[in-house]
């Protein structure tokens, strides 16, 4: 690796003309506001004026300081993997869980954990060599992880590395529940047991004092790595554009996976020293602080570490000030205690002030490849598809039996979530994680509307799917100035907030039997899922209510074959192929985009609303940010720009039919159902991007082609007029 | 395939206990704890130092179950369908090692359910799917009555499928429809007397109370609906922390200290999963802080003893039911033998397993009472609702339906222990009027 290349600038990247997006900021870098310096410390003078009389509130911040290394740590992992790779990596935080349970085997039990299984070394391992094991053995999976998933993905669209990471998320935490169950473990590992002392009766753990010192370190050792080292030099010429790496001489594969062994080393380190401060380890905690981590790693525009650990220690700091503030008696309340959700959101308001003050936009990054895209044909046959869709649909509940008709509504319902999907991502290219939150936010409203105001079917559902609509025409207000897995972060912070600010607040949430959904009743007679009916076996589910459904679904995805054949659909693949030019083709991007989110919302609002029938109620936790993470892998799965995609992912969704296949044929058990998931969605993602109705596509026409004796031709024909299968590089990751 | 990170955002939510909730009581919960209401035994001594079912066990369960010792008799089983929630994270196995313990108990020392075997239909959940999976499950093999154990996905759609079609047992309520739903039952005080348990011994301690909670939904609303009105008719003043379920140590001990705590007279914990009670102790220890803790026995739990060098000194809990830990309890003995016995020793000090154990003692007495001929889902309502208590290991009187807020909540009192000075007591009965 070369150490005389010349650096390159890394905060203002320069774009070329093929990587620049072609709106990033509609108004110009140039005529942005300058940073409003003023504004921010007066903000601060008057934090520290306020604060000064409230000893426990700056303990309050000091002891968030704790908490927020964490995520500090786990946003420095993000920056470094970003940086040399281009990958989001979503399963950042579930690394860092593995590596607390492989220091913690080695030092508590004396076992080396090889990926499932547990070694025995014949006695315990002391802390030094216990960490110096866990930082090897993470450097080692950093390496394999990107030569077995993330290299073959290095010309894949953005959005399949960041299903990759999902699925790789899924892996990791299934092997630690297959090996050491659910159930915490304790750490038997001490950083330090004392407290300082401070003036005013203020006292701060040493060990989180440790913490924090050592994120303060990391991000300092990391900014003059990547500032004066070779490796450094390499990995910022590769962050800005890898051709201008190969021109330098070096292999991005290899800087990029030299950038992952160092992301494992760092994010294992920073587990190993917070593993005593937390106490114990457990499958989720840690792997739920990506969150919160990435949204800081976005405040340092994935480039910075400084930023990001201080975004993170800001995080932290910030929701333990929250939490304290939570405690006065001026503090908003609800239901006898304070509004639930604040703290939570601390993630997404931290991106929306720092997006609105940021002079720069966020940066993009070339590729040696071109971006492939999933490719999306133009539908044919719809007719006689959506005819047989009714038929089969409808032919299966008359047949079928009970497990079968709930595991095809699970599937139908699937197929709606995940149409919203093509509408958003195959479609026009906006990775949205919070489909699943605007879903939950019809299913709420349609309940609401049920309980309050005795609004029953049809018009909560359809009234309901219009709120969504809404809110997800103001979700497209970032994507304006965001794209590709940057916007993705935005998203499920935003996801996180509703979640906790909407479905949890109690006047939404129904009190303590819920937000229940009345069944659907038309003309008065009733076919929600558990009413009696002579229909079928006589037996629950009815399958009025499954049929109902069907025609649901087999009405949008007939509209989102004609939206894909539409001039809009047009302009959306246009989008999405390259937004520069589709504004030089006359296109409002704009406009586009905004009906990519409304019509996408208002789809999976009415999923929202039929899960709301299904169950009888709607949940918080059914609409959270990681089942929007794990329906997108289902789309994924099934191909994420097609309708036969989306019938495809629909198909694979929990409890859906491929699913009870598995366990009612197979045996499969539920306690290995989520690793193989997660191993089949790495290989669908590496193996064919275009997912299994893509495959299935390219198989067909090859068939065809053989039939017809005819010599063999390029393939994908259909849209490759507007969206060709690899366009150039669009988009930043 | 859900991602179990989906179930995991909710997990912790199981505040098991204290997670569902309850109000509509009018009880200043200032009674005198019911002194020494467990029952003294010698069952200890013969338990598990032979390393199998001691006779004090086996009379101590006969007395509740009525049947007749000995092994289960021929025929057809009684059914009975378990839920329970496990295989990814959240996961709850040792409910279901202790169901299928308690079985074998049953079977081989009991002289079975009405003579018979009885067997399990277990069915495990991890998404509100598998809620609506199980129930059609259970109705299309015409089980005759089912043990929710403890889950927190899929409830609501398992109760509302099922529709009152059998009856079924809440082991541990965790979530909302746990206790609000007509044809399910929760043998034990519920929420209510739990935390009534908690406001009335933190009270006798003082009354500047530092309130530690966990702030899922069903903990933000027990506490600030139930907890704290409690403690405003006993004068106390009050100040509550929440965290978030998924809070790592410094968030825990960023809650303590925004409690609070350092200038109060006594701590309430409100907690959600052990692992809290460990940040909780460790927090304390940290900031300097020596307060009494009155907590639930989530707290009690084996991981618990093992970080704080066999308990955390001081420190009450409230529960539903006995403390395994207490040697001097004739019912916590007996559950742990039989779990020692059977292969589940593991979940003797894990949370309110000694529910589950009751839960299926008493499908055993109904068996025997009603007869195995004519068990059905008719006539073991029928028995649910003519049954006065005690439940196994359960303290008061039960009386299903009494509180119409909670319908599913059948007790009324709380049962409380310490550690303090290396031993575990009995700290006698709360009841909640």
């Amino acid at each position: 690796m070369a150490t005389d290349a010349p650096a390159l600038p890394v905060e203002e990247p320069t774009k070329t003309p093929t990587t620049a997006p072609a709106d990033s900021d509609p108004r110009g870098a140039g005529r942005r506001p300058q940073p409003k310096h003023g504004a921010w410390a007066a903000v601060v003078v008057l934090a520290i004026v306020l604060l000064a009389n409230d000893t426990q509130a700056i303990q309050s911040l000091l002891l968030g300081a704790g908490s927020g290394s964490l995520i500090a740590a786990l946003a420095l992992g993000v920056v470094v993997t970003y940086r040399g790779s281009g990958v989001i990596n979503i399963a950042t935080g579930a690394m860092a869980m593995y590596a607390t349970y492989v220091f913690n085997a080695l030092n508590t039990e004396g076992q080396l954990l090889v990926i499932g299984w547990k070694v025995d070394l014949g006695a315990p391992v002391g802390f030094v060599p216990a960490l110096i094991v866990t930082v090897a053995v993470a450097a080692i999976w950093g390496g394999l992880l990107y030569r077995l998933i993330f290299a073959p993905l290095r010309t894949a669209s953005p959005v399949a590395k960041v299903v990759a990471s999902v699925g790789l998320l899924l892996v990791i935490q299934s092997v630690i529940v297959l090996a050491f169950t659910a159930t915490p473990v304790p750490i038997k590992a001490t950083l330090s047991s004392e407290s300082v002392s401070l003036p005013a009766d203020i006292v701060v753990p040493v060990n989180q004092l440790i913490l924090c010192g050592a994120v303060v370190l990391a991000a300092t050792a990391l900014w003059a790595i990547y500032r004066f080292t070779g490796f450094g030099l390499a990995t910022r010429a590769a962050a800005e554009d890898e051709r201008h790496l190969v021109l330098l001489g070096h292999s991005p594969t290899i800087v990029s996976g030299g950038n992952w062994v160092f992301s494992g080393i760092v994010v294992a380190l920073f587990a190993v020293l917070a593993a005593p401060v937390n106490g114990t380890a457990d499958p989720t905690t840690t792997t739920l602080l990506v969150v919160p981590a990435l949204a800081a790693a976005l405040v340092g525009r994935f480039t910075s570490f400084g930023v990001a650990a201080a975004a993170g220690l800001a995080i932290g700091m910030l929701q333990a000030l929250i939490q304290y503030l939570g405690t006065k008696g001026w503090y908003p309340q609800a239901a006898g205690s304070p509004i639930p959700g604040v703290a939570e959101t601390v993630p997404l308001a931290i991106i929306l002030v720092v997006l609105a003050f940021q002079r720069k936009g966020l940066p993009s990054r070339g590729s040696l490849g071109n971006v492939r895209l999933p490719f999306s044909p133009t539908p044919k046959h719809v007719g006689p598809k959506l005819i047989a869709g009714l038929v089969i649909g409808i032919g299966g509940f008359l047949v079928l039996g009970p497990t079968w008709r709930l595991a095809e509504i699970n599937s139908v319902v699937g197929i709606a979530i995940c149409l919203s999907f093509v509408i958003l991502i195959g479609f026009v290219g906006q990775v949205s994680l919070a489909q699943m939150a605007l879903a939950g936010f019809a299913g709420f409203a349609m309940a609401k509307l049920s309980a309050s105001a005795g609004i029953g079917f049809p018009f909560a559902p359809i009234l309901g799917a219009l709120s969504a609509a809404v809110v997800g025409v103001l979700a497209a207000l970032p994507a304006l100035r965001l794209r590709g897995v940057q916007l993705a972060v935005v998203t499920m912070a935003a996801a996180v907030a509703i979640q906790n600010l909407v479905f949890k607040n109690p006047d939404w949430a129904g009190g303590l039997r819920g937000a229940t959904v009345p069944p659907p009743e038309l003309f008065g007679v009733e076919f929600g899922p558990i009413t009696a009916t002579s229909l079928g076996d006589g037996e629950i589910p009815n399958p009025w209510f499954g049929i109902f459904c069907v025609v649901i679904v087999v009405g949008l995805a007939g509209l989102t074959s004609l939206l894909r054949s539409s001039g809009l659909g047009r302009r959306m693949l246009a989008v999405r192929a390259n937004e520069r030019s589709a504004a030089a083709a006359g296109i409002s991007v704009r406009q586009t985009k905004i009906a990519a989110f409304g019509i996408s919302a208002f789809v999976a609002g009415l999923a929202g609303a039929l899960s709301g029938y299904r169950f009888g109620s709607v949940t918080p936790d059914y609409f959270g940010v990681f089942a929007s993470l794990s329906f997108l892998a289902f789309a994924y799965m099934g191909g994420i720009s097609s309708v036969t995609g989306a019938v495809i992912g629909g198909l694979l969704v929990t409890n859906g039919l491929v699913f009870t296949a598995l366990r009612e044929w197979v045996g499969l058990g539920s306690d290995y159902a989520v690793l193989v998931g997660g191993i089949g969605l790495v290989l669908t993602v590496v193996a064919n991007p275009d997912g299994i109705a893509g495959q299935t596509r390219i198989f067909w026409e090859q068939f065809k082609r053989r039939r017809a004796s005819s010599p063999p031709t390029p393939k994908a024909p259909g849209s490759a007029a507007v969206a060709p299968p690899s366009t150039p590089v669009q988009e930043g990751r | 395939m859900r991602l179990n990170t989906t179930r995991s955002l909710a997990l912790l939510g199981a505040t098991a206990a204290l997670a569902m909730v309850g109000c509509g009581s009018d009880d200043d919960g200032g009674d005198e704890p019911a002194a020494g209401s467990a029952a003294k035994s010698t069952a200890t001594k013969t338990a598990a130092s032979d390393g199998g079912i001691s006779q004090a066990t086996i009379d101590t369960a006969l007395k509740f179950t009525g049947g007749k010792a000995g092994k289960a008799g021929a025929g057809e089983p009684i059914v009975v369908g378990v839920i329970n929630q496990q295989g990814a994270a959240p996961a709850f196995p040792e409910y279901l090692d202790t169901a299928e313990a308690t079985a074998k108990f049953v079977n081989a020392d009991l002289g079975g359910a009405g003579g018979r075997e009885l067997k399990l239909e277990p069915c495990i959940v991890q998404s509100e799917e598998d809620g609506q999976k199980c129930a059609a499950e259970f109705l299309s093999k015409k089980i005759d009555i089912a043990v929710w154990t403890l889950g927190i996905a899929g409830n609501g759609s398992f109760y509302k499928t099922v529709a009152g079609k059998f009856p079924v047992l809440v082991s541990a309520a965790a979530t909302g429809p746990d206790s609000t739903t007509d044809h399910v039952y929760e043998f034990d005080g519920g929420a209510n007397s739990t935390l009534n348990a908690f406001a009335v011994s933190a009270t006798k301690v003082g009354k500047r109370v530092a309130i530690v909670a966990t702030g899922n939904d069903s903990g933000k609303f027990t506490t600030g609906e139930v907890l704290l009105p409690m403690l405003k008719k006993l004068g106390a003043q009050t100040k509550v922390a929440y965290y978030p379920d998924t809070a790592t140590g410094p968030e825990m001990t960023s809650a303590v200290q925004a409690s609070g705590a350092a200038s109060a007279d006594v701590v309430i914990f409100n907690p959600a999963a052990a692992a809290q009670c460990n940040a909780v102790y460790d927090a304390m220890k940290q900031l300097g802080v020596k307060k009494p803790v009155v907590t639930s026995s989530i707290c009690a739990a084996d991981e618990v003893a093992d970080h704080t060098d066999g308990g955390p000194d001081g420190w009450t809990f409230a529960s539903y039911s006995s403390n395994p830990r207490v040697t001097d309890d004739a019912e916590g003995q007996a559950f742990k033998n039989a779990l020692e016995t059977y292969g589940a020793p593991k979940a003797v000090n894990s949370g309110y397993t000694l529910k589950t154990f009751g839960d299926l003692l008493a499908i055993t007495k109904w068996a025997n009472e009603i007869g195995a001929d004519k068990v059905s889902p008719t006539t073991y309502e029928s028995a649910i609702k003519a049954f006065k208590g005690p439940a196994f290991g359960v303290p008061g009187p039960m009386a299903c339906g009494a509180d119409k807020d909670f319908v599913s909540v059948c007790g009324s009192a709380a049962r409380l222990s310490t550690y303090k000075d290396g031993a575990w007591t009995s700290a006698g009965d709360v009841p909640l009027g």
